[in-house]
């Protein structure tokens, strides 16, 4: 009987923690993708300082999160978002507003794909 | 993380009801679901050990999930005799007396050639002497021989064995054992009287010396130069 309430309570651990990550994840990145929609708004309205001071605050949150992201998920996709974090910074720098909307819209695609992929659903199982 | 989770469960469950399917021949020494543990455990390990760019929980956290699984399964097995027929199966009489029953031989896909290769590991070559021939869960095949078939023991021959327990290792390969020497009941100077019946001045010279429940000797020098 001992063993089989460890086990269990060791499944349900596990089952808890991964499902806890998939909910915080996600709000981290809606959090994430709220904020650089927001600066893109900004830029829309050509301030530039505005738009950049929203980008690289999200930028240093994602960075404060950097333990937890390599620690939980592919650091293939995580370097890439962090790229091009660092490519929409520069673009806004240079208030170029063709190239900025192309990589802010990647980034948000990047970041949202990144929670969608750990969603518990069945097309992810599947 | 929680699609490691979901997707272990599912291929746990999955490869035990195929090991099932392959039947006891393939499962060899193990229970399906050991051999499902050590398939998969092997691998996983394996996958997050050379590539840096998977994060080590995706490797840990299906590891967790198979043992608990495993844990669980085997609490559960030893509580319903009836789940541990459904996971590891039901013993088959493939020989009843002396006759191969080839219905239960091709439920458990077992050739004529197989069945009679087992049976010479057992030591037998004629099938008439065989009351039954069990495969286990395990794969392993029992031979029962009929009881004319069988040697006679100490008893039936009313001859007095002494039975000498479990015999002790005091020295091994060169090196005392000095705990098992204590728990034999005997002393340093009882070992160096051994020695010095033995012709050798130090246990350095001795490859295997055991002393059994009734102080019964069994002695072997050391052939290298020490």
């Amino acid at each position: 009987m001992k063993r089989l309430t460890i086990a269990l309570v060791l499944l349900l651990s596990v089952l808890g923690m991964t499902v806890f990550h998939s909910c915080y994840l996600s709000r981290l990145t809606d959090d994430f993708s709220r904020q650089l929609t927001q600066a893109a708004t900004h830029a829309d309205r050509e301030q530039w300082s505005q738009a950049l001071e929203l980008t690289e605050q999200t930028l240093a949150a994602w960075e404060r999160h950097d333990f937890y992201l390599h620690v939980l998920l592919r650091h293939t996709d995580i370097d890439a978002i962090r790229q091009t974090f660092h490519e929409v910074v520069e673009y806004l720098k240079l208030e170029e507003p063709d190239q900025y909307t192309a990589a802010n819209a990647r980034l948000i695609t990047q970041i949202e794909l990144l929670a969608e992929a750990e969603q518990l659903d069945l097309k992810n199982v599947l | 993380m929680a699609i490691a989770f979901m997707r272990t469960v599912i291929l746990y469950i999955l490869i035990i009801a195929g090991v099932r399917l392959m039947g006891k021949r393939q499962v060899g020494e193990l229970e399906p679901s050991e051999l499902v543990v050590s398939l998969l455990i092997a691998d996983l390990a394996a996958v997050p050990m050379q590539d840096f760019g998977i994060p080590l929980l995706t490797g840990i956290i299906p590891i967790l999930v198979l043992l608990s699984m495993t844990m669980i399964l085997s609490v559960l097995t030893m509580k319903f005799p009836s789940l541990r027929a459904l996971l590891c199966g039901k013993p088959s009489i493939v020989v009843r007396d002396g006759r191969p029953d080839p219905r239960e031989m091709r439920r458990n896909r077992l050739t004529v050639d197989e069945l009679l290769e087992e049976l010479r590991m057992n030591g037998y070559t004629d099938l008439t002497k065989i009351r039954y021939a069990i495969l286990e869960t395990n794969g392993q095949l029992s031979v029962l021989p009929y009881a004319a078939q069988q040697p006679p023991s100490a008893q039936q021959l009313n001859l007095r064995a002494t039975d000498g327990g479990l015999p002790r290792v005091i020295i091994s390969d060169g090196v005392l054992l000095q705990d098992n020497l204590t728990a034999a009941g005997y002393d340093t100077d009882w070992l160096n009287q051994q020695l010095r019946q033995h012709h050798v001045p130090s246990p350095a010279h001795v490859f295997l010396l055991t002393v059994d429940e009734l102080g019964r000797v069994y002695f072997i020098p050391r052939e290298v130069d020490v």
